[in-house]
């Protein structure tokens, strides 16, 4: 494999990024994993897309217009959420269809524009990725982290025992909402490399890869993280070159390791115990 | 009513005093151990949130981790995954988790339920050195089985009597360690003749 295409910036730019997504990804993805909330890291991925399209539409930086939709978008999703879980439901699938048509049609409103100038974003390119975007992304990596270092417990243990958190003052509807805005962050610095409509993937599928063989969630986390970084540096490789969008290839390549994970691990469940009971009455 | 107690629903009617500064809680239910695994360690550590940017990682915070899991007699368990767990090592988990951020008042839903005989003995014991320690213990049974020994104050709830309370005061015996037994019957007829002169 020729790896002298690193040697160019714009394959510099995207191998940072796809780091940055492959490294953080899969650590909010073990929170929404935990808290069966795997489909809002989609949902903020679609709504994203409508700032991308009014970003286009008035010739801005299209980060800061997905990043202000994305989290507008989630923190509805789980206000809804709060009231009713069906709600939620249903708010979930609102901002799906209105993500993607509201995208669509502000691009297409742009001055010669088509809806073809969303491709990019949808899945992924290795070279839209510019110097500024970089340091956009590095700077939303940074406060994805400092989130999870300070706030990552109390969303932990909302996600084992609401009630318990509830008595122990920890603030439920603050942590749903901080994590929603995680899912915002994560998307935004994902839709360069992987694009919006695959890039909840890289947040689940390591995860779901992870717990075949861990055996508590600091580790879960950890390896998740591991094996984010792995699937989008080796997919990133590989759409370098077979010339597909790097979004569907990293995301094949996480498959391929849940897959390999999850063979590997079926003789060992088999000789585990019976699992307790979820519910005692 | 330890919903009422813990504001997690309004009150109807009266009023609730707790002279306590600090409870804990421990639900029916035992934890799910489906989805992502959950250490029994980073299960209790949670105990320690109180609502404030906590870090995971003191030392500070492993010893009492630990110190709580010694109090509940499962420190061997620490990295074990929950999923691993039987019924009542969970229980003690749970009570672990309830323990570590050192309360003085513990309330437990059923402690016993789903337990087997072995595992009530092993709660009762660990009830037993908490009593001791001076934690009061509010615990809301169906059935005392083997935690009646413990139990200094009853207090029967009968839908069918006036104001709801129909007998409170002290066991006058400690009714045998008996895991079939019903003792909601049996807890009226010995607390309202030996303590309230009633029959029932």
């Amino acid at each position: 494999m020729n790896l002298e295409i690193f040697t160019f910036e714009f394959a510099q730019r995207a191998l940072v990024a796809s780091l940055l997504i492959g490294l953080v990804a899969p650590l909010v993805g073990t929170y929404l994993v935990q808290r069966r909330l795997a489909l809002l890291g989609d949902g903020a991925g679609h709504v994203a897309l409508t700032g991308v399209g009014l970003a286009i539409l008035f010739g801005w930086t299209p980060i800061p217009f997905a990043l202000v939709t994305a989290t507008l978008g989630t923190v509805l999703i789980e206000l809804i959420r709060d009231r009713s879980k069906a709600a939620g439901d249903l708010a979930l699938a609102l901002v799906f269809y209105g993500g993607i048509a509201g995208g669509v049609f502000f691009a297409s409103l742009s001055p010669g524009g088509t809806s073809a100038a969303l491709n990019s974003y949808l899945f992924g390119s290795l070279t839209t990725a510019s110097r500024a975007d970089l340091i956009y992304l590095a700077l939303i990596t940074i406060i994805i982290f400092i989130i999870i270092y300070l706030w990552g417990p109390n969303i932990f243990a909302v996600g084992i025992d609401t009630e318990i958190a509830k008595v122990q003052k920890i603030p439920v509807k603050v942590t749903a909402i901080v994590l929603a805005v995680l899912s915002a962050l994560t998307v935004v610095v994902g839709m360069r490399v992987v694009g919006l409509l695959l890039v909840s993937a890289i947040m689940i599928i390591p995860v779901a890869a992870a717990q075949q063989i861990t055996n508590s969630f600091k580790s879960t986390m950890l390896l998740a993280s591991l094996l984010g970084l792995v699937s989008s540096v080796v997919g990133l490789l590989i759409s370098f070159f077979v010339d597909v969008p790097p979004g569907p290839t990293i995301v094949m390549v996480s498959l391929g390791i849940f897959a390999i994970m999850a063979i590997a691990a079926a003789p060992f469940k088999k000789k585990e115990k019976p699992v307790a009971p979820l519910h005692n009455h | 009513m330890l919903r009422a107690i813990l504001n997690l629903i309004p009150i109807a009617h009266g009023k609730i005093n707790i002279k306590a500064n600090k409870i804990a809680y421990v639900p029916q239910r035992l934890p799910a151990v489906s989805g992502i695994p959950i250490s029994v360690f980073e299960s209790v550590s949670t105990g320690l949130l109180d609502g404030k940017i906590t870090l995971f990682s003191k030392k500070t915070n492993k010893e009492k981790v630990f110190q709580a899991l010694k109090q509940v007699q499962i420190d061997d368990l620490a990295v074990k995954s929950l999923a691993k767990l039987s019924g009542g090592q969970l229980r003690r988990v749970m009570i672990a988790k309830a323990l570590v951020a050192k309360p003085d008042l513990l309330l437990l839903d059923e402690p016993t339920a789903g337990l087997d005989f072995n595992s009530q003995k092993r709660l009762f014991s660990t009830l037993q050195e908490l009593k001791k320690s001076g934690v009061t213990i509010l615990l809301i049974t169906h059935e005392l089985g083997g935690l009646s020994a413990l139990v200094d104050r009853a207090v029967v709830l009968d839908r069918k009597a006036k104001k709801n309370i129909s007998y409170f005061g002290k066991l006058p015996i400690p009714i045998e360690l008996d895991p079939e037994s019903h003792h909601s019957e049996e807890l009226k007829a010995k607390v309202s003749e030996s303590v309230l002169g009633l029959n029932s």
